[in-house]
């Protein structure tokens, strides 16, 4: 007989260009991770082309909901709820796996829930990290997302700080396109900033007046794009890897700052990052330090869990069955759903 | 046999449960476009009323195309839910097809039409034919479904010129009728008429109907399989693709900011590849040519070349994955030939992987020859050098 405290969720993701599906035992053990990238396929155009995501997610959902099934060795009739990101993210891709995600609970009669994408990258912490709990302050860096966020308890999320204007991943994005790397932007600048000087320009870093824990990249962006102009104009080269390494400390000193304010501010002694750009090694070695020099305890996903994934929504989807969330079969995607709406 | 059958191509969201000779069920609604907050929900209620148990569901037909291309997803993604879930095949049904199966009997030439933008609309000529369905030595009569026209996405007035060709009564029904009702008015010529309101929108029982009638066929597919059948690519790619159809190659020497570019393609294409580092510092030297090729606006290919005392040599050539067998290879000799007679560059020599059979017969053809071969010339992996030239004309 299966233990009554064992939970098995078959956890759902289709919010941008990852078609992906997991089971995951107990909110933390990941019995099987299943990730569809059609990263080649946007990249032709730029970016993620909603149309296109939409269509290559239901290409693609069965095949990865069965390989995720088959990679735990287990069938529906052990899974004991279903998990799906609803929200945020786009509309016709959501839906793909919303759309999904309901008929299968219906068809075994199992509960259905609703995730927030950004409640399950967060969540993503708890995977690796057993000792993990609640209440800690997490920021949340992705291609769409810039958010500083404390968790008061499982489910319970307090919004400290967010960007104003572009996502840390879109400025990445934006970058990389102007010194001619293309998309995705995060993990090129990464990569070309190691062979680059952090020191070799100084970009400004933005100041929000009244809104201390609030982010802006915008403005860092301009400057970037504004330099490589001038020296297009003055007709001097420029060292694309020079430029990467400045800019990416401009954006790591931020993020560390604002950070390191908001765990002094509520005495919080555990910090987490997550979201795809948390795999940023540049980042991940500005947080480690700053939270050794404060002597609080950092936390981070593998890169696997960083990216877009469903083992991370099943993570967040095991808190909320414990809490008794239920969806109805009404459930709808909800592409601007506020983190912490309930 | 039983067969759960959805349709939420257009603004009617409809579900039913259907036998060879009865419809137990059907939930029809058109109201709001809500099909993704709607469509569980209908299918919950009805099969709750009849007291519906799951397992004698034999197959899920859903009407699969075209139509809105969220709304095609939703009735799509729940009908491979549930096939996944009950481990039962999917019955793939063109969405006009069965608008048109619903006209019964007509043996005038059923047309519906969905509004699918830009002046366009969903449509697919079909009828009914009673000669076709005698049955013999009886006076039964079983009319055929024909199609005439597969369904296909048209100008409603290209549709109109073809409708009159064949001067025949027309039934029209679809929700394109409201949108376009007033230039069918106006351009028909033969004899037509509109479908009244119990038959003119989508309705599941006839999917349902008529997937029982194509499984017994067996024109079925697994849940995995199935995906909706759009008639249209997306508008990002009819964009790209008629970018791409109407711009040309164009070659340009390269430049500092595109070495990461470069670089990203060199990871792509070579197990040796060079670094961002590297190509900026060959493409700061004085007697490198380097080209690239641009097609759209995007990079096409490259070469990298030195040129030494007359004679050019060729470090590095490629060609982007998706865009090979275009002639953009021959495209960058060309250029760099062009561009070596302006220095008065003699003779281009090059060495190439032995075991590179594609690369080798590329140069052959571009009119090099084989000048002789070094040992374990290359790393990773460790590998001889076939040395070729070509002589410029003067």
């Amino acid at each position: 007989m299966r233990e009554l405290q064992s939970i098995n969720i078959l956890a759902i993701e289709s919010s941008c260009d990852e078609t992906a599906a997991a089971v995951i035992n107990n909110g933390r053990f990941v019995r099987s991770n299943v990730i569809s990238s059609q990263i080649e396929l946007h990249k032709l155009y730029g970016g993620v082309v909603p149309e296109i995501a939409s269509r290559k997610h239901i290409e693609k959902i069965n095949q990865v909901i069965e390989e995720a099934l088959k990679e735990a060795d287990t069938t529906l009739d052990d899974i004991d709820a279903i998990g799906v990101t609803y929200g945020p993210g786009l509309v016709g891709a959501l839906l793909v796996g919303v759309a999904e995600a309901k008929a299968i609970a219906f068809a075994k009669n199992l509960p259905l829930i609703g995730v927030h994408h950004i409640e399950g990258h967060i969540s993503a912490n708890y995977i690796e990290h057993p000792d993990l709990k609640p209440p800690f302050i997490c920021l949340v860096v992705s291609g769409g997302h810039t958010h500083l966020v404390r968790v008061q308890d499982y489910g319970k999320y307090e919004i400290l700080g967010r960007t104003r204007d572009d996502a840390a991943g879109e400025a990445y994005d934006k970058v990389a396109r102007a010194i001619g790397l293309g998309y995705p932007g995060g993990p090129k600048i990464d990569r070309i900033a190691k062979e680059g000087n952090p020191d070799a320009i100084k970009f400004p870093k933005a100041k929000i007046d009244g809104a201390p824990s609030d982010f802006s990249f915008s403005g860092l962006k301009s400057a970037v794009l504004n330099y490589i102009n001038g020296c297009k104009m003055k007709g001097e080269t420029y060292d694309p890897a020079d430029i990467a390494a400045s800019f990416q400390k401009a954006v790591v000193e931020v993020l560390v700052e604002k950070s390191m304010n908001a765990v002094e501010q509520y005495g919080i002694d555990k910090f987490a990052i997550a979201g795809g750009v948390a795999s940023n090694s540049a980042l991940r070695e500005g947080m480690k330090q700053a939270c050794e020099e404060k002597g609080i305890k950092f936390y981070y996903p593998s890169p696997i869990y960083c990216t877009d994934n469903a083992a991370m929504i099943g993570a967040a989807a095991y808190y909320e069955y414990l809490a008794g969330t239920r969806h109805g079969w009404d459930l709808n995607a909800v592409p601007n759903l506020k983190l912490g709406e309930r | 046999m039983r067969v759960l059958a959805i349709d939420s191509s257009g603004l009617t969201a409809t579900v039913a449960i259907v036998e060879e000779d009865r419809t137990l069920a059907e939930y029809t609604v058109d109201y709001k476009k809500t099909h993704s907050q709607t469509l569980l929900p209908m299918i919950d209620q009805i099969t709750k009323m009849i007291d519906l148990d799951f397992r004698t569901i034999d197959a899920i037909a859903v009407a699969a195309g075209p139509g809105s291309f969220t709304g095609l997803r939703i009735g799509s993604a729940t009908a491979k839910g549930l096939g996944l879930a009950w481990d039962k095949p999917l019955i793939h049904i063109p969405t006009v097809d069965a608008l048109a199966y619903q006209v019964y009997g007509c043996e005038d030439i059923i047309c519906p039409i969905m509004d699918a933008r830009r002046n366009q609309v969903y449509t697919g000529l079909y009828t009914f034919s009673r000669k076709a369905g005698k049955k013999d030595e009886t006076i039964q009569i079983d009319p055929a479904f024909q199609v005439i026209r597969m369904q296909m996405a048209i100008g409603i007035e290209a549709l109109i010129q073809r409708l009159n060709g064949y001067n025949r009564p027309v039934v029209f029904l679809g929700d394109g009728v409201p949108v376009y009702r007033k230039i069918i008015e106006e351009a028909m010529k033969v004899p037509y008429s509109f479908a009244p309101s119990y038959m003119n929108r989508q309705r599941a029982a006839v999917v349902g109907a008529l997937g029982i009638r194509y499984y017994n066929k067996g024109r079925f597919e697994t849940a995995m399989e199935h995906q909706p059948d759009y008639l249209r690519v997306s508008q990002a790619e009819r964009e790209r693709a008629e970018r791409e159809k109407n711009s040309v190659l164009t070659y340009r020497r390269l430049q500092v900011e595109d070495a990461a570019a470069i670089a990203e393609m060199e990871r792509q294409t070579f197990s040796d590849a060079w670094s961002e580092k590297g190509i900026l510092e060959t493409i700061q030297q004085k007697q490198a040519v380097c080209l690239i090729a641009e097609k759209a606006g995007r990079l096409a290919g490259y070469l990298l070349s030195y040129v030494v005392e007359g004679e050019g040599e060729i470090a590095r050539i490629a060609v982007d994955k998706d865009r090979r067998h275009q002639g953009i290879g021959h495209f960058l000799m060309e250029s760099l030939r062009k561009e070596y007679q302006q220095i008065n560059v003699e003779k281009i020599l090059l060495d190439v992987r032995k075991s590179n059979q594609v690369a080798r017969s590329f140069y052959e053809k571009e009119g090099f020859q084989i000048d002789g071969e070094r040992l374990g010339f290359y790393e990773a992996p460790k590998e001889d050098a076939v040395l070729m030239s070509f002589f410029m004309e003067k």
